[in-house]
């Protein structure tokens, strides 16, 4: 079945999350970034280059992420993005928001069906 | 495989960004996008369908723009932005032909944008060569008014001076009345030829007396300039003769002022030293009658003819300056061979006056240039150093901010941008930065220009005719070129040559290109010092000439004298008896003042008195072949030495029995009675004219002190003074002292005057103070402005140290931090900049050394009494020049201070 996609509201409000929350692990590079938000999501998440790539620009100014250009053996030259202090605080402030929003918002739908 | 950064680069317009960053983004996303086609290519989808896929990752480039330039925080550009941008992408649809000026917009378009991203750089550079260029054009304006510009007659060049000359020494004199005639009735190298002098005439009637300057001259000499009158006609020939009809020409300026601008004043009669005269024409409003420098006078407002007797005044009595028209097709040197035969055979013929004389003719321009025109090319070549001070600064300023966008550099030439290219790109920052130099340069020029209308001395000839004219433009367009060129080829083919991969990696650093940029910034601040050292020591030696030119005025107490001229001319003053009445009339009610102490009349003023004869000592015999005593020689009352304030050192002062006599009174001042009677006293000694028979026999009877006659820098003459009813000369001078202030009594004296005479007028109203002022005006201009230089050389030099020494603590950031971790204190690495400040500086000033050295012959000739190379100057200005450096460092070398080891190591 086509997975269905979740209306540009709801994905705009957890962008820059799922983005924080990928680039902890370790660096990667913007194309990576919306492929493994793809694959983690199975498939439920899509971001096309032009709606993610604004988005990196307003973290990386922000000073959350900070995009660097690497050529490694073998591979294109690509502009990859690492955590900064700055992000990771974000990412933590957001994990926690959004954990309580999706708790509020659970609390709201039970009750109603209840 | 498609280009993906070409298709993000024809999609994608982010002009409103930095250069740089739209690079990073374009390349970014061509970068994803390729990512993206790959991996639909090694999913196995056919090539078509993986690249239409790619490409729907941007449907909507317009919105993708958007978003962008939200999320950067950028503005819209300005219009002219969008304007250059459209002419650029129009110039390329055009064709390939169009490439070179479609580029020329792209160039134009990245360098607005990078000025308005560093607004302090921008205005810095371009107040910079504004004052450069502007100073350039302002002195530039002078030369080309005085110097260059063709006369304002028709076949200038075919104008000409002529004088008598010494054949030994070659000094120049003015023609006598027999001479004239002589040489003109045989020559044939002239059109016309034709003598002047300079006078002063009252003009009376109607309107209140006035004193106006006036040429009287022949009819040859009007001719030779070739000027028509705006109304009327010039003289005749026949109008030269005695007891011809009295005519006058006036010149615009004083019909317009004197006589209302009267359209019907040719043929109307005006009364000129109590006669009246029949004008016969008004010259044109910007006539300008050539007047040499030396001469000090201003444009004549009437022109009268003027009467030579072939006899008298005879050979001896030179008071005649000649221009002439020569014939066409002949050279000055043909017509001086000719006088200069002519002046032989008549010193045969006229042994006890032509002995020893021969001719000279100049062309007319140099003569009346003579004496300003090594000052104004001195100047124009200090404006020129002052220009190149301003391109080597900008130029440091160009390679100073080089390096910050090195990178920015690095990606254009991955893209595949030549050398030529970029060196291209930077030469039109240049090209911008001189426009806009130019520009203000001009503005400053146009300022300039006025205050020097307004001050420089008013005898330099030709000074009217100041103005920013087309020639003067044109100049201005070529400094400008020349200053592009010149601080903006090194910088931009430096900062072409990139290490690309060096440059692109963060915080990576080419240390050979950082070296390189740093000698580069060195040598520059190294020349701005060595070129500023010349100027201030110029400027300091100009300073100490002027105060020894104004040092210790001779006169007693000049603040209280009172100096007026006054010409008594027409037939109430023929006689020298009447001209004596006049003056023991007129002294007798001006002692009768209040206030007034001594009063006193003179035919030569301190400063300004240019008469001088030839002298027999003693019981000398006359000699005409020997080169004779020359003295200056004046006329003088008898309580003139107290009224002007020349002391007496011995004897007495001149009374009327020193006018009668075989042998008359004389005083002298000190250099003669040293020069001829050394070790002794000169009272009663003998003095007689050099001339058969003697034109004086006298006896010394007072030595007064020395008082510069020639101005203030020529050497001090030795000087006679006469009684002053024994001279029939027109022209005098009137000297009051008084206890209060002089010129509270100038309309008591007009009064006395006008009770008098009322066709007598006085003009030139000044006090002692004025004359040592007016002397020195021409020192004292040049001096301000050489200070003006100076100053502004210095304010480069400090601002210059203080950038490259900026940039200098930026890119040793990094060591600095390394060495403060490794536990250097403050006052070390204070230490260690202040040092690279003074080493530049004082290898400037070595360099500088040898350029004073270099200049030495051609600063000599605008000094007074002190050496080119005098050590002191040298020394208080290389001082001087070592603690401006040192300060400018010091705000460099406290923010070196202030660099956080740990943030700057963390960082890399």
């Amino acid at each position: 079945m086509k997975p269905k996609l979740f209306s540009p509201e709801l994905k705009k409000g957890s962008i820059e999350l799922l983005i924080l929350s990928l680039l902890e692990a370790r660096p990667r590079h913007g194309y990576e970034i919306g492929k493994l938000i793809e694959a983690r999501s199975g498939g439920e998440l899509q971001f096309r280059i032009s709606s993610l790539y604004p988005t990196l620009c307003r973290m990386e100014k922000k000073g959350w992420i900070k995009g660097r250009w690497v050529e490694k053996e073998g591979q294109r030259r690509r502009c990859y993005y690492r955590l900064t202090q700055r992000g990771g605080e974000a990412l933590a402030e957001q994990r926690e928001s959004w954990s309580k929003f999706v708790a509020a918002i659970h609390r709201v739908i039970e009750t109603s069906r209840a | 495989m498609r280009d993906w950064l070409g298709y993000v680069r024809e999609h994608l317009c982010l002009s409103e960004l930095d250069p740089c960053r739209e690079e990073k983004i374009i390349q970014e996303l061509a970068s994803q996008l390729e990512d993206a086609y790959r991996e639909y290519l090694s999913a196995g989808a056919p090539e078509p369908e993986t690249d239409a896929r790619a490409r729907r990752h941007v449907t909507d480039w317009d919105q993708l723009t958007r978003d962008l330039i939200r999320e950067e925080g950028a503005n819209m550009g300005p219009p002219i932005d969008r304007w250059l941008e459209q002419s650029e992408q129009t110039a390329r649809r055009k064709g390939p032909r169009w490439f070179l000026l479609g580029d020329f917009w792209q160039d134009l378009r990245y360098t607005l944008r990078a000025f308005r991203t560093s607004p302090a750089f921008f205005l810095v550079s371009v107040l910079t060569l504004g004052l450069g260029i502007g100073a350039s054009i302002a002195i530039f304006s002078v030369i080309e008014a005085v110097l260059l510009r063709q006369l304002p007659f028709p076949e200038a060049d075919r104008l000409v001076m002529v004088w008598h000359s010494d054949v030994d020494k070659g000094n120049a004199f003015p023609l006598s009345g027999p001479d004239y005639y002589d040489w003109k009735g045989e020559s044939t190298s002239f059109e016309d030829l034709g003598v002047y002098v300079i006078r002063r005439a009252n003009l009376s009637g109607d309107a209140s007396s006035e004193r106006a300057q006036s040429v009287l001259c022949t009819a040859g000499i009007l001719k030779a300039l070739a000027v028509e009158p705006s109304m009327g006609r010039l003289f005749l020939e026949e109008e030269e003769r005695p007891g011809a009809d009295r005519v006058a020409l006036l010149s615009d300026n004083l019909w317009k002022n004197r006589y209302g601008a009267d359209r019907d004043i040719v043929g109307s009669s005006i009364l000129i030293n109590g006669e009246s005269y029949s004008v016969i024409g008004v010259m044109p409003s910007d006539y300008e009658f050539p007047i040499p420098v030396w001469n000090e006078s201003r444009q004549p407002e009437i022109f009268l003819p003027l009467t030579v007797d072939r006899e008298n005044p005879g050979r001896n009595s030179n008071w005649l300056f000649s221009y002439g028209r020569l014939r066409g097709g002949l050279t000055t040197e043909d017509a001086e061979k000719e006088l200069q035969a002519i002046a032989a055979r008549l010193a045969e013929a006229y042994p006890d006056t032509n002995t020893g004389t021969t001719a000279r003719v100049i062309p007319l321009h140099e003569g009346l240039v003579r004496g300003v025109s090594q000052s104004l090319w001195i100047i124009m070549g200090s404006v020129g150093l002052l220009l190149l001070i301003a391109c080597a600064n900008v130029a440091s300023l160009l390679l100073a901010r080089g390096s910050s966008r090195q990178a920015e550099v690095a990606i254009r030439a991955s893209m595949g941008a030549g050398r030529w290219r970029l060196t291209r790109q930077l030469l039109t920052e240049s090209l911008v930065l001189a426009a806009a130099g130019g520009t203000l340069g001009v503005l400053l020029g146009v300022w300039g220009v006025d205050i020097l209308r307004q001050t420089i001395p008013a005898n330099v000839p030709r000074i009217t005719g100041l103005q920013i004219d087309g020639s003067v433009l044109l100049f201005s367009v070529g400094v400008t070129l020349l200053t592009a060129v010149l601080f903006g080829l090194i910088p931009a083919y430096s900062r072409s040559q990139v290490d690309t991969i060096q440059a692109l990696q963060e915080g990576g650093r080419s240390q050979t290109a950082g070296r390189h940029r740093a000698r580069f910034l060195g040598g520059l601040v190294v020349i701005q010092v060595a070129l500023s050292l010349v100027l201030a020591n110029g400027a300091t030696l100009m300073l100490k000439s002027y105060l020894n030119v104004t040092a210790s005025p001779e006169l007693l107490s000049p603040e209280r004298v009172l100096i007026a001229g006054i010409s008594l001319e027409g037939p109430a003053y023929e006689s020298r008896e009447s001209k004596a009445a006049f003056w023991t009339l007129f002294l007798e009610k001006l002692e009768n003042l209040p206030g007034v102490e001594h009063v006193g009349a003179t035919t030569g003023l301190p400063l300004g008195s240019f008469s001088n004869a030839s002298v027999l000592v003693g019981d000398e015999p006359f000699d005409p072949t020997a080169r004779g005593n020359w003295a200056s020689v004046t006329w003088v009352t008898e309580d003139y030495f107290h009224a002007v304030g020349i002391p007496l050192l011995s004897g007495r002062t001149l009374g009327r029995q020193d006018e009668t006599g075989e042998q008359i009174g004389v005083v002298v001042n000190r250099s003669l009675a040293d020069r001829f009677w050394p070790g002794e006293s000169a009272l009663g000694k003998r003095l007689r004219g050099s001339s058969s028979p003697p034109w004086f026999d006298a006896k010394i009877v007072g030595v007064v002190d020395d008082v510069r006659q020639w101005g203030l820098e020529l050497p001090l003459q030795a000087e006679i003074f006469f009684p002053f009813n024994l001279f029939s000369r027109e022209e005098r001078w009137m000297v009051v002292r008084c206890t209060i202030s002089p010129l509270s009594l100038v309309p008591l004296i007009r009064e006395e005057l006008a009770s008098i005479d009322r066709n007598v007028a006085m003009s030139a109203v000044r006090t002692g103070v004025d004359l040592y002022d007016d002397a020195a005006a021409g020192r004292r201009f040049r001096t301000w402005l050489f200070g003006l230089f100076a100053l502004a050389a210095l304010a480069l030099v400090s601002s210059g140290v203080y950038g490259v020494l900026s940039y200098h603590v930026v890119e040793r950031r990094h060591e600095i931090g390394v060495r403060r971790a490794l536990g250097a204190e403050t006052h070390r690495v204070l230490t260690w900049i202040l040092s690279r400040g003074l080493r530049l500086c004082l290898l400037g000033i070595g360099f500088g050394l040898a350029g004073v050295w270099a200049t030495a012959r051609i600063t000599e000739s605008m000094l007074y009494q002190v050496s080119s190379t005098h050590p002191l100057s040298i020394i208080a200005v290389g001082f001087f020049l070592t603690i401006v450096a040192l300060v400018a460092s010091l705000i460099p070398a406290l923010k070196a201070t202030s660099v956080d080891p740990v943030t700057v190591l963390r960082s890399e």
